[in-house]
């Protein structure tokens, strides 16, 4: 069994002193977050899906769009849903579903969930309006409800970091038939399928990233590690809005002049510390030059994900056609 | 970063190279396969008789000691042997014990008998020692052993018998796979950049800094908070840790020959970059070369 135990109290200091000097105990900075790596496609069964693994933490992400009849007019809640599912084996504290406790108070499995539907959410209205939905309808009382799952498969730290890329990157793999709506007589309406069986895609470069930062004594550090995370009094979850970012492109936080009032959409503080004004700020800074640093990366592997994907539907068009 | 880079291609490549190595001389078993033993062969662990024909129970290594036929595993859960090396963390203070996590089948006791205070020798336990034993080492403590004994129930007894055994201080835990720490003679071992090693046989390395002045102490540095580590004793420790981090991730043995090896090929890369998968895999890829030069793969 994988105990939490809290570490000896000269191995935190031990810690504690390592982080004052810029250096973890795996060696990076106290700015320096994990390399995601990002897989597509990784479920045959459903439109979309991806998979973030993060130093550790994995989270696959699966998308079923579902067609839905409506009564009355559809906004943008409509279009989309969330639910997220945190595995037992993830992490022991999501390994309570059903103890016998005595103690009253609600599960952290449970807690975990609904603050991630809640962040997907946000993510989601953040963006509604730049979003086209003319596909997501398909006549009047027929519409697009996509169906996000979210499973975490391992916690290893900045799971909603990981979260948030593997969304992105589910977005961008989603691939939806197009619906055409006949009439039928008395005023039925039919649905079938495009004789060209052509797809659309949503546009994936509107969803956003999480970046968390962890307040540990004086320093501001961002994508702890599930043993740094112990001794974390208080954290700062800093989403931000952006467009793709191209090959080429270097987005250095300082040079630009940028309105962080209209981009970041989401901000949270976590676990019972308090924090003060001027760490808010610095913390935020720091949220927002990883970001803006995770977004270039983030980008780059999708897009070379999409480019394999292609040339693999390729081959398959290739195969066809000589047997014909 | 190189994207084309995967971790898990290359650790499939280099486990499947460093199987393929050790094959020569060893036979691979896994569960339900039959093993045509002589007659007068003694069954070890993981070897059952089902209808007079001797059968393997865990995935492993057949190894032949004389008479004795037994079966390494290469996973499941330590099991604990007389004499062997542990670091374990107190998960329970009773009445006259401490229990000890050891990453095995149950917890290991530690008696306030056997439990050595450094500087003091040769007293009788009564009840003020064992009070004042009690708070000594808290839960989450961690204490560096031998396993005293094995009951037949599988309860498995520690002991500190001297001080280089104890409560453990400053540094850094790394767990590994146990079946990577081999026995040896050597599980406590001085680098000269002036960081040690405890090699737990249970998979627990504890990597610390030591102080010249007490270097026979299992403390380490200092009992005191408030006595800080130098930045650069801390950052090799860190390294050290590291080090020992990428030889578990590529499956290689680990012991005194190889982490030093290990360290001295990540000498050329900067403390921050030394997670990266690209730097892992070379100093990986450096250390197996150096195995192979040094015959360690011919036994």
């Amino acid at each position: 069994m994988d105990k939490d135990l809290e570490d000896g109290l000269l191995e935190r200091i031990f810690m504690f002193h390592a982080i004052e000097n810029n250096a973890r105990l795996d060696g990076r900075s106290n700015e320096c977050y994990r390399s995601p790596e990002i897989f597509l496609g990784i479920n045959e069964n459903c439109l979309g899906s991806a998979r973030c693994t993060m130093g550790g933490s994995d989270v696959m992400v699966v998308i079923k769009p579902d067609i839905y009849k409506l009564t009355k007019e559809p906004t943008w809640e409509d279009y989309i849903k969330f639910y997220v599912t945190c595995s037992p084996v993830a992490h022991p504290k999501y390994d309570d579903v059903g103890d016998d406790n005595d103690i009253e108070g609600e599960e952290v499995s449970s807690t975990e969930e609904s603050i991630m539907v809640d962040a997907l959410m946000a993510m989601f209205s953040s963006i509604k309006d730049e979003m086209d939905f003319s596909n997501f309808r398909i006549s009047k009382k027929h519409i697009w409800t996509f169906v996000v799952d979210v499973v975490v498969h391992a916690d290893n730290g900045g799971v909603f970091d990981c979260m948030a890329i593997a969304v992105r990157g589910a977005f961008a793999d989603v691939q939806v038939p197009r619906i055409i709506s006949t009439m039928i007589d008395y005023g039925e309406v039919g649905l079938e399928i495009d004789s060209d069986v052509t797809f659309w895609k949503c546009r994936w470069d509107l969803w956003p990233l999480i970046c968390t930062t962890n307040k540990l004594g004086f320093e501001n550090l961002v994508s702890c590690n599930r043993y740094e995370d112990k001794y974390v009094k208080s954290l700062l979850m800093i989403g931000l809005k952006h467009d793709e970012v191209k090959d080429g492109d270097i987005i250095d936080y300082e040079d630009m002049n940028y309105d962080i009032s209209k981009h970041i959409f989401y901000a949270k503080m976590r676990k019972e510390g308090g924090l003060q004004i001027l760490s808010i700020d610095d913390m935020t800074d720091l949220g927002i030059k990883v970001v803006l640093k995770m977004f270039s990366e983030v980008d780059k592997l999708i897009r070379d994900c999409l480019e394999k994907k292609d040339k693999k539907s390729n081959t398959v068009s290739n195969r066809s056609i000589t047997y014909v | 970063m190189n994207n084309t880079f995967s971790l898990g291609d290359y650790a499939k490549t280099n486990i499947r190279e460093g199987i393929r190595q050790r094959s020569d001389d060893l036979i691979v078993v896994i569960p339900g396969q039959k093993l045509n033993l002589d007659n007068d062969d003694i069954r070890g662990s993981g070897i059952i008789d089902v209808n007079g024909t001797s059968v393997s129970t865990v995935c492993g290594v057949l190894t032949k000691v004389n008479k004795l036929i037994k079966v390494n595993p290469y996973g499941g859960v330590y099991n604990g042997e007389v004499g062997d090396v542990v670091v374990g963390r107190v998960v329970e203070v009773q009445q006259r014990r401490w229990k000890l996590d050891i990453s095995s089948r149950q917890e290991a006791l530690l008696n306030f008998t056997n439990f050595q205070l450094p500087g003091i020798k040769n007293q009788r336990r009564n009840l003020n020692d064992e009070l004042a034993l009690q708070s000594l080492l808290v839960r989450g403590d961690l204490i560096s052993g031998e396993i005293h004994s094995i009951y037949q129930d599988g309860t498995i007894l520690l002991q500190t018998r001297s001080s280089k055994y104890g409560k453990l201080g400053k540094g850094i835990l790394v767990k590994v796979p146990f079946y990577l720490v081999t026995r040896s003679k050597t599980h406590l071992f001085k680098h000269e950049k002036g960081v040690s090693f405890v090699f737990g046989c249970n998979g627990n390395i504890w990597v610390y800094p030591y102080d010249p002045k007490n270097s026979d102490l299992a403390i380490g540095w200092s009992s005191d908070p408030h006595n800080n580590v130098p930045r650069d004793l801390m950052l090799d420790t860190i390294r050290f840790a590291n080090c020992v981090k990428i030889l578990a991730t590529y499956h290689l043995d680990i012991n005194d020959w190889t982490v030093s090896k290990a360290y001295e090929f990540s000498q050329g890369y900067d403390l921050k970059d030394i997670s990266l998968p690209p730097v892992i895999h070379n100093v990986a890829v450096k250390v197996l070369d150096e195995m192979k030069k040094n015959g360690m793969f011919n036994k």
